[in-house]
């Protein structure tokens, strides 16, 4: 007996090979804006979704959303979680929250966290609230 | 190996053969290697020991004895030493020596039933050890002999073949076709995505030594990796065949052992490893068994 052949391999097929990977997940959080005036100000961020994962409705998407909805979010995924350990938010902010660069500062740890978040296999394929927070046109938790 | 800074004789002990074994390189403790030669499981042990006296003195004894030690120690709970087998042989009664002396000691295959193991946490030694006992101290001298056990080609060896993955994010059938592998054999296999859906980064494959001591409940164990080895770059898709080939020869590995003595375990594990862009590690373990192959050419 051959002990060093190779052993035989399933044909893959053509479609197979050069078909897009089912693991396409784009997230970026862009886009702050303000609004309101005076005491009810509050910035918004634009979360902006490409994928052709089956767990989100949507292939393409874009929503906006507030520090506190994220605050939500991130509670809820506490709650849902059993193994996983969520990652935390970026701080709240006291003072100069529409200043630029704390505004900038704050875009990044919200992108950060989504993707850490969102990329997630067992936040993918067991979370009820990933994919509203993601693609709902309003995020709408469940007290 | 003690050696008293005012003994009045010096002790040689001289294996038979020794020249024309081979031997083998082990560290014993941190960084102090040494050169044993290598017996095989029943096979005699003889020799010499050389008795030479300094300055002219002489030498009262209360005699000469060669003993040949099979032990199991226990670094992790320091001093716990047991021994497995252990003959004697006196060589001189007690008295008097005035000049130097040769004696020749044989212990006629001599059963080691178990490999010489040196590990994190457990040793298996066999020693040879002269002591010339005398009222004020013995003075001993000992040699370390390495056992190597060979067994014979497995009656059963079946492949592994395993599904796993993670419920609608990963998906693989892996198979490896052999369970028990000798220690200069080649491990082939094969990897095969049914779905992906994470962003693979890699997959490696690594072996590794989980070394356990003592019987439950005083049951510790500590794992060591002893290589890891990259199989893939990059992001395969559904459908597609990673091949494995894996090559024993070059990496310390020892034959698996268990129960030793019902004493120590050492087990050796495939642990199958996919890495995604997160570092995420995906991983799924496989027992396999080694075992030394009698080299035709030895």
């Amino acid at each position: 007996m051959d002990k060093l052949s190779r052993p035989e391999i399933r044909q893959q097929t053509t479609q197979q090979m050069y078909d897009v990977p089912e693991n396409i997940l784009e997230i970026d959080v862009i886009n702050p804006q303000t609004h309101g005036i005076g005491r009810n100000m509050f910035t918004t961020y634009e979360i902006v979704c490409r994928t052709n994962m089956p767990y989100f409705r949507l292939h393409n998407s874009s929503v906006r959303r507030r520090y506190s909805e994220f605050e939500k979010f991130h509670d809820m995924l506490e709650r849902e979680s059993g193994r996983v350990s969520i990652p935390p938010l970026p701080g709240k902010i006291f003072t100069q929250r529409f200043r630029d660069d704390v505004i900038e500062e704050r875009r990044q740890g919200l992108e950060n966290f989504l993707r850490l978040v969102a990329g997630h296999p067992l936040i993918q394929t067991h979370s009820r609230v990933l994919s509203s927070f993601l693609q709902s046109p309003e995020f709408k938790p469940t007290p | 190996m003690d050696y008293f800074f005012k003994s009045p004789i010096d002790v040689d002990l001289h294996l038979d053969n020794e020249e024309e074994r081979t031997f083998v390189d082990y560290e014993f403790e941190q960084g102090r290697k040494d050169k044993a030669p290598i017996y095989e499981s029943d096979e005699t042990v003889k020799g010499t020991v050389m008795i030479r006296l300094k300055d002219g003195r002489k030498l009262d004894h209360d005699g000469v004895k060669i003993e040949f030690i099979g032990q199991i120690e226990n670094t992790y709970d320091k001093g716990n030493i047991h021994e497995f087998t252990r003959s004697v042989q006196e060589l001189a009664s007690p008295g008097e020596m005035r000049h130097a002396q040769m004696f020749e000691f044989e212990f006629k295959h001599v059963d080691k039933p178990y490999e010489s193991y040196i590990g994190k946490n457990v040793k298996l030694r066999y020693i040879c050890r002269v002591t010339v006992s005398r009222k004020m101290k013995d003075v001993i001298r000992e040699k370390d002999l390495w056992v190597y056990r060979f067994e014979n080609e497995p009656e059963t060896n079946s492949l592994i073949r395993m599904d796993v993955g993670i419920d609608e994010c990963l998906h693989i059938e892996f198979e490896y076709s052999k369970n028990k592998y000798h220690l200069k054999d080649v491990i082939i296999g094969k990897i095969y995505f049914i779905l992906v859906r994470i962003k693979v980064q890699r997959m490696e494959v690594s072996i590794i030594r989980r070394e356990t001591i003592g019987t439950s409940p005083n049951q510790y164990s500590n794992s060591e990796t002893i290589t890891r080895f990259q199989i893939m770059d990059g992001n395969p898709n559904r459908g597609e065949t990673i091949p494995l080939r894996m090559f024993l020869n070059g990496y310390a590995l020892t034959p698996t052992f268990r129960d030793v003595n019902k004493k120590f375990s050492v087990r050796y594990y495939l642990s199958l490893i996919l890495v995604d862009e997160d570092q995420r590690r995906y991983f799924k373990q496989s027992e396999i068994t080694l075992w030394r192959r009698r080299d035709e050419h030895e």
